[in-house]
């Protein structure tokens, strides 16, 4: 009798520190051969969008230039550009083969269950630092959260009545 | 008059001796600021800031610091989300926070303008620690009143403990959203939280605005109401038309004369061109690494006591922040517009003499746009994320609190063994350690800050940021004392080197104790004052 669709996805995303020992040198060797670039930018973008979808709330985080905010915060260092790979095999493999070509639910289960994981795991670690850079992007735009109904610069206008209740929206 | 360090003591020195219409060069390594550089109207204004270039930041070095232990497991730092600890098991360094330029770190303080209470000018002879002022505070009265009146202070009728002789210049602001709430939670404890002074004006004051309460004051204050010593201070000297500012000028040398005189200086302009000068007085304002540096660098210049250095104070402080049910956008105000001085006299803390004072934290940990947030406090991903967001923004509420620091042997400054500066001259290096007794302070304070901020409604302290687990100060003291014993201190009562008779310090490397958290900037403004008049004393044979 198959599995259950969330067992196998638990079994896939059993990703030990072993065995992400394991991929680091597949994956500090692709980024030295160029390797799968096109298919790291889509697991990327499918990513981003992941975190922060096109709603009504504003655009896709991939439509704001999120991947390449996140390539720019893993560069500089082997080291730092192997963790973006592991975190680019991490999403293809959990996901069964490509992230980008998961249906949009497993590719939510697949980075809730990343979110999830013990603080203790290089993978989490991985993704948090992943996600503060693009949330740090995204949402350090003062058009885009003005948007959404959140307060943008504060100068010029600065704000008039801090000592009374916020309305939770504009200037006070 | 050569001035060297245009901050705040550097600046009031300045000032104060261009009003008496003794001529002034006011030189900086660092460069100058404008206004059109704080970029807090931009689109980008939340990943902005401080705007520091070449040349504002000093080098330094920090020595490896002390093992932390369990015992102090309640000083430990803790991160949102997941309260994350870190492994270390050792003290971290972080950062010595300051500007060097026009201004000084005044450029980017968040303008907290305390006096010293009274019985801080004497905690050896009180409490047996530290040492005591060769200055009094009654003799430093009427000096803090000039300066409050300088930079158009906003504060309270009163201020606990502290005795003064005319009113701040301008009313106190109004309590925002944020201090009502802590200040509540504090008087379920049975604390105040009363509002604070603070050095930007609430209504419009020598021709500067008043505070529009965007919470920016440490990325740089575009309106130029907060009130930086570049405005209070080297403006008014400019107007004089007695004093010359010369940013990046970097001191390299001060050559010693017969008769314990100096007799010249060098600096080195930011085209790496020398220049000589002469002048009658050299004062040295550089901020307490800064100035033992450059005396050690130049041979031990003024350390016959073997003072030098020694004695360094730094920021003993916690941030605790969580969030809090009800809507009260704390991302607006002046930050830190109330403070509680109930733990503030040097015999407020059981079993450790010294004190500490608390205020509340939003803006000042960052928390003051959504992107803070949605990187830190919200969890989470997707347009639930995004939903919570904008049902969580403004709701980050903290108190913060700086300690006491006493001096101790293992805390001092010194110069790197291998590492020089543009110049060739070797850096400091810092060297801080926190005995128990600092701990025990730290650690009582800490959890009152704790306390106060759950029975405010925040139902759980999501982050703790301590300076147990990593060196980082923007408050540095004492490593050039001031005192009457020439054996014991490096300067006088009148802040001049006890041999150089020309050799003036003004900055807070003279403080013998830190205060009990007060912001240091309108003490070195006092005695920068006084400092002043003692030289056109000096100048005019009186003494």
């Amino acid at each position: 009798m198959p599995e259950p669709a969330d067992k196998q996805l638990a079994g896939r995303l059993r990703l030990t520190r072993r065995k992400l020992l394991l991929l680091a040198p597949v994956a500090i060797l692709s980024g030295f051969l160029g390797i799968s670039t096109w298919r790291t930018d889509k697991t990327l973008t499918a990513f981003v969008d992941t975190l922060l979808p096109a709603d009504e709330y504003g655009p896709a985080a991939s439509a704001t230039g999120a991947v390449q905010v996140l390539q720019s915060a893993f560069s500089g260092s082997l080291a730092r550009n192997a963790e973006l790979r592991i975190l680019v095999l991490w999403l293809d493999v959990a996901a069964g083969g490509s992230f980008a070509g998961a249906d949009p639910e497993t590719r939510f289960q697949v980075v809730d269950r990343l979110d999830q994981r013990s603080e203790h795991t290089t993978s989490w670690k991985i993704y948090r630092r992943a996600r503060s850079s693009v949330m740090l992007h995204y949402f350090g735009s003062a058009e885009r959260v003005l948007a959404m109904g959140l307060p943008g610069a504060p100068q010029p206008d600065g704000y008039d009545t801090p000592h009374l209740p916020w309305t939770g929206a504009g200037r006070d | 008059m050569l001035i060297v360090g245009a901050g705040a003591g550097g600046a009031a020195a300045a000032w104060a001796l261009a009003k008496q219409d003794v001529q002034v060069v006011l030189v900086d390594a660092g460069p100058e600021f404008t206004a059109d550089e704080y970029k807090v109207s931009d689109d980008d204004w939340e990943r902005q800031g401080f705007p520091y270039k070449p040349g504002s930041r000093g080098r330094h070095e920090i020595a490896a610091g002390q093992e932390l232990l369990d015992r102090w497991s309640g000083l430990r730092s803790f991160y949102a989300p997941r309260q994350r600890r870190s492994s270390r098991t050792h003290r971290g360094t972080r950062e010595y926070s300051h500007v060097r330029g026009i201004g000084g770190t005044t450029l980017h303080f968040t303008g907290w303008i305390h006096r010293l209470r009274p019985e801080a000018f004497e905690m050896n002879t009180r409490f047996g620690v530290a040492a005591d002022w060769p200055v009094s505070y009654a003799e430093l009265e009427p000096y803090y009143l000039q300066a409050e009146q300088m930079i158009g202070v906003a504060g309270p009728a009163t201020v606990a403990g502290r005795p003064r002789s005319g009113p701040f210049p301008t009313p106190a602001h109004r309590p925002s959203m944020l201090s009502q709430v802590i200040g509540k939670g504090a008087e379920q404890l049975g604390l105040s939280f009363v509002p604070n002074s603070v050095a930007a004006p609430s209504v419009d004051y020598l021709g500067r605005p008043d505070c529009n309460y965007c919470g920016c004051c440490h990325k740089g204050c575009p309106r130029g109401d907060k009130g930086s010593a570049e405005l209070t201070f080297v403006r008014p000297a400019l107007e004089t038309g007695n004093c010359q500012v010369f940013p990046r000028h970097t001191l390299v040398e001060l050559m010693r004369g017969q008769h314990d005189e100096l007799t010249g200086a060098v600096l080195v302009d930011g085209a790496g061109t020398r220049h000589s000068i002469v002048a009658r007085h050299y004062i040295l304002a550089c901020g307490a690494v800064e100035t033992p540096r450059l005396l050690l660098a130049m041979d031990g210049l003024g350390n016959e006591s073997g003072q030098v250095g020694r004695n360094f104070m730094e920021t003993l402080s916690s941030d605790v922040i969580g969030l809090h049910p009800d809507q009260i956008g704390s991302h607006r105000g002046y930050p830190e517009d109330s403070v509680c001085w109930d733990y503030n006299s040097p015999d407020a803390i059981p079993g450790t003499p010294g004190g500490a004072l608390l205020v509340p934290l939003a803006a000042s940990a960052d928390y003051i746009g959504p992107a803070r947030y949605a990187s830190r406090l919200v969890e989470g991903f997707g347009t639930s994320f995004k939903q919570q967001l904008i049902e969580t923004f403004g709701k980050a509420a903290g108190v913060a609190l700086i300690c006491e620091n006493l001096p101790n042997p293992r805390s001092f400054v010194t110069l790197s063994k291998d590492a020089v500066d543009e110049n060739g001259m070797a850096i400091a290096r810092i060297n801080s350690f926190l005995p128990d007794m600092e701990l025990e302070r730290l650690a009582f304070v800490t959890a009152k800050a704790e306390e106060i901020l759950l029975a405010s409604g925040v139902p759980k302290v999501l982050e703790r940021v301590t300076t147990y687990e990593h060196f980082a100060s923007s408050h540095v003291m004492g490593t050039c004392r001031m005192g009457a014993d020439p054996e014991k201190s490096v300067v006088n009562g009148s802040q001049r080197s006890h041999r150089w008779k020309n050799l003036w310090i003004s900055d807070t490397s003279v403080f013998p104790s830190s205060g009990a958290g007060e912001g240091p900037s309108l003490t070195v403004h006092a005695l920068s004052l006084r400092m002043a008049d003692a030289i056109v004393a000096q100048v005019n044979g009186a003494v």
